[in-house]
């Protein structure tokens, strides 16, 4: 609430509904005569707006602003009731029908569409013949009409909450239910309570005038505002001005309510959100070192050259990649090693041109068989794409359309690359699908994805990158999300293929095991930089920069006895914080001052070795 | 000096559970998650249990943490046993039966002040919570695991992922539980991470003599961490015993596959094991359609 008035629309609206308040409590002690006053002075009946009746008088006489301020009272204690009837009813019920789930769940439900089948206005005036002229059972009635909605806004909303660890963690503390519910779950979904509040406030206020409208909850001469348009609408002909005040007031109201609704929903999560990053700071001295690592190998299948990357954040590009460089030859298999937030994925996203919406390379080229692939016209990357370079991602569940077959799905693939017939290009897919080691392909193409294991799902995931029949191979973490067995087949059979089809395979990963099982050369990254390339006996014998030694000796799996393993202090900088010069300087054990003084290139070592690390020297006697 | 009579010292374990049996469903259509299984954690021991997705590794760590039901078998902590005990009367056990979940980004409300979430252990615990003592403690707490004292009063979001794994862990160490259940606690960290994570559960068990149940997939991790390995393949401990003796001499088969398909970070020694390991050659061969994961009857459970 406190944080909705730092914002202009909802401290307007906060003031709108205060004043409300304060005039329908003040009121009508202030006007005592108002609110039972049957005729005003009948010399200026319908008199337009003027300095002593500034909204006017009625057809009796009686100041149109004084009604309308007393009128206040009854319309807003109307809308108060039925709007904590609906609440008061639908969140317990949703909270407790989401949580519990089950038969109270299912009972509550049947309560819910119950509800929501009833003519709603029709109950209402059932109800009011009963007790006539009672508001309160009138707003009572529309409020438990009204909570179906709630309740099936909340229970959605809990579905969700309940599934979140930290539910099971206050569980297996021995937490109980309704502290469960009223801390951890309610504050969660708060947001779509407060719009669903108030939209019903809207439809409450609604139904009120339009019963004080028709004269069934607000007595006469009572002034109400429903009571009032209909008091106009009698004299619409000859005083058309009478169904403006309160029109306008009850349009503006409902406004005010949805208005409001949006903001303190927008500003209630604001305190634990992630919090808006600040204006990046942007270094002119990043591009300049691009010329020290230019690629001399001209004969390089694929070749990234100075790469430089930019991702919007908060509106402004922030630069994820920096002077990435390195090549892949015909039939050889890269590792691009780094961790989490290192822009190894952004890299290879790059290459096939997927950037992320708003990405853009700012400096530096793709080249594929001596074509640069950013100049290449959408069209002519199109056809490229998965004919020449193919991909496969890290989530093979997700990267299938769950609505069809498998395969046509690659099919579909083979038809575009091949354009073949479609009998023609089933038969291939089914060949495909035995190509990458899945028995009984045949079966396999009629399911759909939801209907294959992780591991076949991650197989046909292949099967149709090699749709195209590639010559590079893009892999995104592919083994991943799978277990050690499935993992050791799946890069047994990348390798199979790689060697029968003689494909090059770029394999993204952060599992030293996968690199040494799989890759001939490495290139690790380390915060949107290549910070080392070597070939792999190398990498693992005698790592040349600091970040590649830490995060291989960090890796358990080397002295599984020890009793402290050796780790790398900090964490991976993220792209706005990324430190000046040496961009690992923060965290590194052999920094001096000459690590952040400028940006450290590339720099070239012996045959097959460069590393961005003014230091190497230090390790040239100690080897790993 | 007064008995001659050497007493055998019998010390009860913290944990015991037997023949521990979870279902998932009911009536016909139910599954076997977890079938017999058996085993014993002393105090200031780790645990560590290893298998694949779906082999029912979690769903024994649940059971145990009582947030599913038990089948058949006893789960005895503390000397009682826990599959009788009414979830409302688990409160004071659980002030010493604590958990670390896997996803840093889940197990912590978004909406709740680390400093609040590290205090409700407390009043979960039967303590009073937000009181000077309560809150001298969170700060301790908090510095244990090399987080800044004010890290209290901001939010998960402010955190990377390994920090909020700290964070996991100072909330399960509020309560000076005698044992904590690390459910897949460090397999959602990067690799540097991972291993600054590992080396502080280690010291705390060091500090307060805890015991771990620790879950994993990730053998090397678990042999690190572990004093004892129990090796499940779908539902059933295939192998039970010392850490280095699992690790080194696998007896089952089903752990011999299991280690010789970790690669090893070093290029000439995974090369050389390829060449002679028969598992490494064998797995290249094509797999039957049906028998895989997807059959296997605990595949949604982990």
């Amino acid at each position: 609430m406190i944080a909705a008035l730092r914002r202009p629309a909802g401290a307007l609206c906060l003031t709108y509904i205060l004043v409300l308040t304060v005039i329908a409590v003040l009121a009508p002690i202030l006007l005592p005569d108002v609110a039972m006053q049957q005729a005003g002075d009948l010399r200026i009946t319908n008199a337009p707006p003027s300095s002593s009746h500034p909204l006017g008088t009625d057809t009796l006489g009686r100041d149109v602003l004084d009604k309308l301020l007393v009128g206040t009272r009854v319309t807003l204690v109307g809308l108060v009731i039925a709007v904590s009837c609906a609440l008061a009813i639908g969140v317990p019920l949703g909270l407790l029908a989401g949580y519990t789930r089950g038969g109270v769940d299912r009972v509550v439900g049947w309560i819910a569409d119950l509800a929501f089948a009833m003519p709603t206005i029709i109950i209402v005036f059932v109800v009011l013949t009963i007790f006539p002229h009672n508001m309160v059972a009138a707003m009572i009635t529309l409020g438990l009409l009204l909570s179906p909605t709630l309740i099936r806004v909340v229970r959605s909303a809990t579905l969700v909450v309940r599934e979140e660890l930290y539910i099971d963690a206050a569980k297996a503390a021995g937490l109980s239910a309704p502290y469960i519910l009223s801390r951890h779950v309610l504050p969660r979904i708060l947001g779509p309570i407060i719009v669903q509040a108030s939209l019903v406030c809207g439809v409450a206020l609604i139904v009120q005038t339009a019963l004080a409208f028709l004269e069934l909850v607000v007595p006469n001469p009572q002034p109400s505002w429903g009571g009032m348009i209909a008091d106009g609408l009698r004299v619409l002909q000859t005083n058309a001005w009478l169904v403006i005040p309160p029109g306008l007031t009850v349009t503006v109201t409902i406004l005010v309510f949805g208005l409001l609704g949006d903001v303190i929903r927008d500003t209630s999560s604001a305190a634990w959100s992630p919090a808006p990053q600040l204006m990046p700071k942007q270094r002119g001295d990043l591009g300049s070192s691009a010329r020290s690592t230019e690629e001399t190998e001209g004969s390089a299948l694929l070749s990234v050259r100075s790469l430089a990357v930019t991702l919007p954040r908060e509106g402004v590009p922030v630069r994820v990649l920096h002077d990435v460089s390195f090549s892949l030859d015909e039939g050889e298999v890269v590792a691009l090693v780094g961790e989490s937030g290192c822009g190894k994925t952004m890299t290879a996203r790059s290459i096939v041109g997927l950037l992320p919406s708003g990405g853009e390379v700012t400096h530096g080229a793709v080249v594929y068989r001596g074509r640069d692939l950013a100049a290449l016209s959408r069209k002519q990357r199109h056809a490229l794409r998965g004919k020449a370079i193919a991909w496969v991602s890290q989530e093979p569940m997700v990267s299938l359309t769950p609505v069809f077959r498998v395969g046509w799905q690659i099919a579909e693939g083979v038809r575009r690359h091949q354009g073949t017939s479609r009998t023609e290009a089933w038969r291939r897919a089914v060949d495909l699908l035995g190509e990458v080691g899945l028995s009984d392909p045949e079966a396999v193409a009629r399911r759909y994805p939801h209907e294959l294991s992780g591991g076949m799902a991650q197989r046909v995931s292949i099967a149709r990158a090699l749709a195209g029949d590639p010559d590079v191979l893009i892999a995104d973490e592919p083994t991943t999300a799978l277990d050690v067995t499935l993992q050791a087949e799946i890069l047994a059979l990348l390798r199979r293929l790689q060697e029968q089809r003689g494909m090059a395979l770029l394999l993204v990963t952060h599992d030293w095991g996968v690199v040494a099982d799989i890759a001939d050369r490495v290139v690790v990254m380390y915060a949107g930089e290549v910070v080392e390339r070597a070939d792999v006996d190398d990498i693992f014998e005698s790592p040349c920069h600091p970040y590649t030694r830490g995060l291989i000796a960090s890796d358990p799996h080397h002295d599984p006895d020890a009793e402290r393993l050796p780790f790398i202090r900090g964490v991976v900088p993220r792209p706005e914080d990324w430190p000046a010069g040496c961009h690992f300087s923060d965290r590194c054990d052999f920094s001096i001052a000459a690590c952040t003084d400028r940006t450290v290139p590339l720099l070239h070592l012996t045959d097959h070795r460069e590393a961005r690390c003014i230091r190497t020297d230090i390790f040239e006697e100690a080897p790993a | 000096m007064t008995t001659d009579a050497p007493i055998l010292p019998t010390v009860d374990p913290l944990l015991s559970v037997r023949d521990l049996e979870v279902n998932y469903g009911r009536g016909r259509q139910a599954t076997p998650a977890v079938r017999g299984v058996s085993f014993d954690l002393q105090p200031g021991e780790t645990l560590g249990l290893v298998g694949e997705s779906g082999s029912g590794k979690s769903t024994i760590a649940r059971a145990v943490l009582g947030l599913t039901p038990v089948s058949a078998g006893r789960v005895s902590f503390l000397g009682r046993d826990l599959t009788s005990v009414p979830a409302r009367r688990r409160g004071l056990l659980t002030r010493d039966l604590q958990v670390v979940f896997q996803d840093p980004y889940s197990s912590l409300n978004p909406t709740r002040t680390i400093g609040q979430s590290l205090a409700e252990m407390l009043r979960a615990g039967g303590e009073g919570a937000g009181t000077a003592l309560s809150r001298e403690r969170i700060a301790e707490m908090l510095e244990r695991v090399g987080l800044p004292a004010d890290a209290a009063r901001r939010y998960p979001a402010a955190f990377s992922g390994g920090q909020r794994q700290r964070i996991a862990i100072a909330r399960a160490l509020m309560t000076q539980p005698r044992l904590v259940v690390c459910d897949e606690a460090v397999s959602a960290l990067d690799v540097s991470v991972q291993a600054q994570v590992l080396n502080l559960l280690r010291e705390l068990q060091r500090d307060f003599n805890m015991a771990y149940l620790f879950i994993a997939h990730d053998l090397p991790v678990v042999r690190n961490v572990s004093h004892r390995i129990a090796v499940i393949h779908r539902g059933r401990f295939v192998e039970q015993g010392p850490a280095r003796e699992v690790y080194e001499r696998p007896r089952d088969p089903y752990t011999q596959k299991l280690l010789s398909s970790v690669p090893i970070p070093n290029a000439r020694l995974q090369r050389s094991r390829r060449a002679t390991s028969p598992a490494a050659r064998t797995s290249s061969m094509p797999e039957p359609a049906a028998a895989d994961g997807a059959a296997s009857p605990a595949a949604t459970t982990d």
